[in-house]
């Protein structure tokens, strides 16, 4: 077991240096890095001063070694907007992203699954159809336009609920069911199909004639099974939370890594924008390393390879 | 050699006419392409329905709300008319889902292909890439290459295929090697066929089908990829009129003007709706091993 997890966070460390690697080359190679941040009007001369004094003239190369020396350490240069370290600006916003993630986490789990088996056990009931309508409005309903939709009505029609921001729980009511519903959509798609395998299974059918309860079939037997899937999505869809909230904490000005990784990009503060980079990948490949331990435990059948 | 030749299956006349006859049996897969058509006309002809004058201003005419005489879908914030600006929105729409998604396979199939089938360096390169796009947010990723690349309808394009082709080239890859192994494909290798004419004429046919379902289904994340990313301020610039701009430009007027962000958002959900309606339907007929 301790084998396997230090393989896999090898594997997932050279992910995120390679992912590292290509945002830095991406960001050198498109121009004059000087010029990228520099205001409009600033001198040539000046220009010439602030590119020797961070190094832009000395070969790419070099450039990338100090680069990586100094990301190693946790350092990425300061935001040129804040005059702070860039990791700074990025990690500070992180408790805001993981709440608002671990929120909507927990919604469509509790939702979206037990939709998804209600609608396979009932095969072609009133909840199967509602099921299969979330699912596909899921994936056709952009999110900023769902967000906003709610905002109309929640915040500009009834007033209920504040626009935007971060504060109480009211803040994060509309952010967060934004967020869940497409996670919902997916778990409910994914449990019904996964359901519908295992419920057609014989172990099944023998369990319902030895005369056991529907219940304990459905809930004991099956879904137990059932869930080894839903357990996999979870490692994708904490990936998926994190790029729907690169867009929903932008509609709902939410103070998250979201938010302020689109903050920067709008100024070409790309020295944040190569933290935020760093820090989503290295969250989906711990994301990915908890999934794969996870699906260890419920599956005896890789727990050996 | 000729009896070789006659295992590649091929999609026979009557294949496309069970494909006819399926989609007038399924209502809503019938729904989805005429409502396609629909917007595909509308966005071609656009230039020709819309007048010159869509993008100036009319101050006398500001935030009227829909059904409003000569603006069934009212009026922006400077005066001008919300169906006729939508109108020319499809044509971003349309262009960018359909020309990413053309070009991102026709650069990740072939790569794909080559890395299923010849394995070595190609394909350790390319798995590598998978892994480290697939750590980074589609989102976030686009963002940053179109801040970098620059703005405007050309980038955002070239901004998709950047982020798009690999996952061509992953699914092909996929392919090729299940396929490979089959009996026909040995058969050709064993009568001498040359890799390429083996990739080209057993291989392909015989992938296209799952690439053609998946390429319909990204249609519409491209289509909604580009509006979020217009909407965050990237991508097609005003006063070209996007989907995903307008809506951030309504988002300003939301306490005065509710119709600025509900009309051409719910052009955008209608129509991905459609494109993944049609995705789900092509699936079903042409390849009925992937059916949920």
């Amino acid at each position: 077991m301790g084998r396997f997890v230090a393989g896999r966070l090898v594997s997932g460390a050279v992910v995120v240096v390679l992912a590292v690697t290509a945002v830095f080359f991406m960001v050198r190679l498109s121009g004059d890095p000087v010029l990228l941040f520099a205001p409009m009007d600033t001198s040539r001369k000046d220009i010439d001063e602030i590119r020797e004094r961070l190094g832009f003239n000395d070969p790419l190369v070099v450039q990338y070694g100090r680069f990586m020396g100094d990301a190693a350490r946790g350092d990425f240069g300061n935001s040129t907007r804040e005059q702070r370290p860039a990791m700074e600006v990025v990690v500070e916003r992180l408790p805001a992203t993981v709440q608002l993630g671990v929120v909507a986490l927990v919604l469509s789990l509790a939702i979206g699954v037990p939709l998804g088996v209600l609608a396979a056990t009932r095969h072609g009931s009133i909840w199967d159809k509602v099921a299969s309508l979330i699912a596909v409005a899921g994936q056709a309903i952009p999110g900023f336009w769902l967000g906003l939709l709610l905002m109309l009505l929640f915040a500009v029609r009834l007033g209920w609920l504040p626009t935007s921001g971060r504060g109480g729980v009211q803040h994060m009511i509309m952010p967060a069911i934004t967020l869940a519903a497409f996670s919902t959509a997916r778990y409910a798609r994914l449990a019904r199909s996964t359901m519908l395998d295992v419920l057609n299974q014989d172990y099944i059918r023998t369990a319902q004639a030895k005369g056991l309860a529907g219940r304990s079939v459905v809930w004991g037997h099956a879904f137990k099974n059932a869930s080894i899937p839903l357990i996999t999505m979870t490692g994708l869809e904490i990936g998926r939370l994190l790029e729907g909230a690169v867009i929903i904490e932008q509609v709902f000005a939410w103070p998250g890594i979201g938010w302020v990784t689109v903050q920067a990009l709008l100024n070409r503060d790309f020295a944040v924008v190569m933290a935020a980079v760093v820090l989503f990948a290295v969250m989906y490949t711990l994301a990915n390393l908890l999934t794969d331990l996870a699906y260890g435990r419920v599956n005896p059948q890789v727990r050996q390879s | 050699m000729s009896s070789l030749a006659v295992a590649v299956p091929r999609a026979a006349p009557s294949t496309q006419r069970h494909a006819a006859q399926a989609l007038i049996r399924d209502r809503w897969a019938l729904a989805a392409v005429t409502f396609l058509a629909i917007v595909i006309l509308a966005a071609v002809l656009a230039p020709l329905l819309v007048p010159d004058t869509v993008n100036n201003p009319d101050f006398r005419a500001r935030l009227k709300p829909p059904l409003t005489p000569d603006h069934l879908l009212g009026t922006d914030q400077l005066g001008r008319d919300v169906f006729d600006r939508m109108l020319l929105g499809a044509r971003v729409s349309l262009t960018v889902g359909f020309v990413a998604v053309f070009l991102s396979a026709v650069i990740g199939i072939p790569i794909g292909m080559l890395a299923g089938y010849f394995g070595g360096w190609l394909d350790v390169v390319l798995m590598r890439l998978a892994d480290v796009q697939l750590s980074i947010p589609f989102i976030l990723l686009a963002l940053t290459i179109n801040a970098i690349i620059g703005l405007g309808l050309q980038n955002i394009i070239i901004t998709l295929v950047i982020v798009g082709w690999v996952e061509y080239a992953r699914i092909a890859r996929g392919e090729i090697l299940v396929t490979r192994e089959r009996e026909f494909v040995q058969a050709a290798t064993l009568a001498g066929c040359s890799p390429a004419r083996i990739l080209a004429r057993h291989l392909f046919p015989n992938i296209v089908t799952p690439l053609i379902v998946i390429g319909t289904l990204q249609v519409a994340r491209f289509i909604i990829a580009e509006a979020s990313i217009s909407f965050l301020g990237f991508g097609v610039q005003p006063p070209t009129p996007a989907w995903g701009s307008m809506v951030s430009e309504g988002l300003d007027y939301i306490f005065a003007a509710w119709w600025l962000i509900t009309f051409p958002g719910l052009a955008l959900a209608l129509v991905a709706l459609a494109v993944n309606t049609t995705g789900d339907w092509l699936r079903d007929t042409l390849d009925p091993r992937l059916k949920r």
